[in-house]
């Protein structure tokens, strides 16, 4: 074998590099985030399920829709019941604390919305 | 034909991503088995590989070269592109590596009237080579918020800088659109080119057509079919904690199609010769992209 001592060193680093998730001071895969779901209501505008892949989806449908199109403000659940379409006062008014909530996951896989950026976030959350 | 096999081995590897998402414990096969599998055998055969290379005798460390040598004190030597010092090949190796110097010096040679031949710098397959590998790159490394907890803060810089324009949401990268604009391009070149598409084989054409299909169906997964990041950050960052857990019904399809592609894409593509045959510096570089 040729070049020993530069070529096992290299390749060393190589594959302590391509591994480095598996070294890396990695928490716990069961350290899962938990958002804390509100006590006092039991539905969302969509199931959970769809909110949990598609919740951003839906923010930018209504602001498309109300803010430029002339939407109306309030929408209806399949049961019938009522809410305001809006971060600040719907989603908001359920899920009232950002860092319990929005934070939990977002943060678990890097996410950060610029929501923030002009939103108001409720004060108990600041 | 050439292109149509690897074309067809391209789609049939969907399709068992996409049947195998709906079988039971087809989940788990290529959730956790797979990826095991050819993370393995893309380390196992890389080594390989580069022992094969090393105890190769060869003749000269760089076997061809464009500059003039280090001759008679009067005639100028081309230091960087035919070295004789250490930092001659230190320059010649990191320009290289790192900018494909190489392919910057492409020339393509066209007949005109007369019958009058011209020789012309042709820069676009450095160009579009040197986007694609560096969005390839920021891509690999902005996944690893789905394998490292903490994330590191290096990826949510990138992330920053990629979805620097705040188109949408969830918000567009622009090395999406670099990284699918540049292997369109190189795969137009083979086909359209006609002296290109005629030293073409399907190995050319199955890596572009593989990582086309990851790309897409990846891009997919972001904006159209919307996956749950949430449980698919339990599976990834299970796999490196080696704790893997599929939480069921969560995860989309699209999402084993994509992995299906791309773990055996790793497993079956990267360790093979194709990529680690061709010297590490020189000429023969020219044709693979």
């Amino acid at each position: 074998m040729y070049g020993k001592g530069r070529i096992i060193p290299a390749l060393i680093l190589f594959l302590g590099l391509m591994t480095s998730p598996i070294w890396y001071k990695s928490g716990e895969a069961s350290k899962m985030p938990k958002p804390e779901k509100p006590k006092d209501y039991k539905e969302c505008v969509a199931p959970t399920q769809e909110m949990r892949t598609s919740h951003m989806v839906l923010l930018n449908e209504w602001r498309d829709d109300i803010l430029r199109e002339g939407g109306a403000r309030t929408g209806k659940t399949p049961n019938g019941t009522e809410y305001i379409r809006s971060l600040q006062n719907g989603c908001m008014k359920c899920h009232s604390d950002k860092k319990k909530f929005c934070d939990a996951c977002h943060n678990y896989t890097s996410v950060k919305p610029y929501c923030w950026d002009c939103h108001l976030q409720p004060k108990e959350a600041m | 034909m050439r292109i149509l096999t690897p074309f067809i081995a391209v789609l049939a590897l969907i399709a068992v991503g996409l049947v195998a998402a709906q079988v039971p414990g087809g989940q788990a096969l290529i959730g956790i088995v797979l990826p095991y599998l050819a993370f393995a055998l893309f380390l196992g055969g890389f080594a390989y590989r580069v022992m094969q290379w090393a105890k190769s005798p060869v003749p000269f460390r760089i076997p061809t070269t464009c500059g003039q040598a280090n001759s008679l004190p009067w005639i100028k030597q081309n230091k960087i592109d035919c070295p004789s010092t250490k930092l001659g090949v230190i320059a010649r190796m990191i320009l290289e590596v790192f900018l494909f110097r190489s392919l910057f010096r492409n020339t393509k040679a066209e007949v005109h009237e007369g019958p009058k031949l011209v020789y012309g710098s042709s820069k676009f397959l450095w160009l579009f080579a040197i986007l694609f590998h560096y969005s390839f790159l920021v891509i690999v490394l902005r996944h690893m918020r789905l394998f490292m907890d903490p994330i590191p803060g290096f990826v949510a810089a990138l992330e920053f800088g990629d979805g620097f324009m705040q188109i949408g949401a969830p918000v567009f990268y622009q090395t999406n659109a670099i990284f699918l604009a540049a292997i369109a391009f190189l795969f137009l070149r083979r086909v359209m080119l006609s002296n290109i598409r005629y030293i073409s084989l399907p190995a050319d054409y199955f890596p572009l057509l593989l990582i086309f299909g990851i790309a897409v169906t990846g891009i997919l997964m972001r904006y159209v079919f919307r996956a749950d990041v949430v449980a698919i950050k339990q599976l990834t960052h299970g796999l490196t904690t080696f704790a893997p857990t599929i939480a069921a019904g969560q995860i989309s399809p699209i999402f084993f199609i994509l992995q299906q592609a791309d773990a055996h894409g790793r497993c079956l593509h990267e360790p093979h010769p194709e990529h680690d045959q061709q010297q590490p510096d020189g000429p023969a570089h020219q044709s693979v992209e």
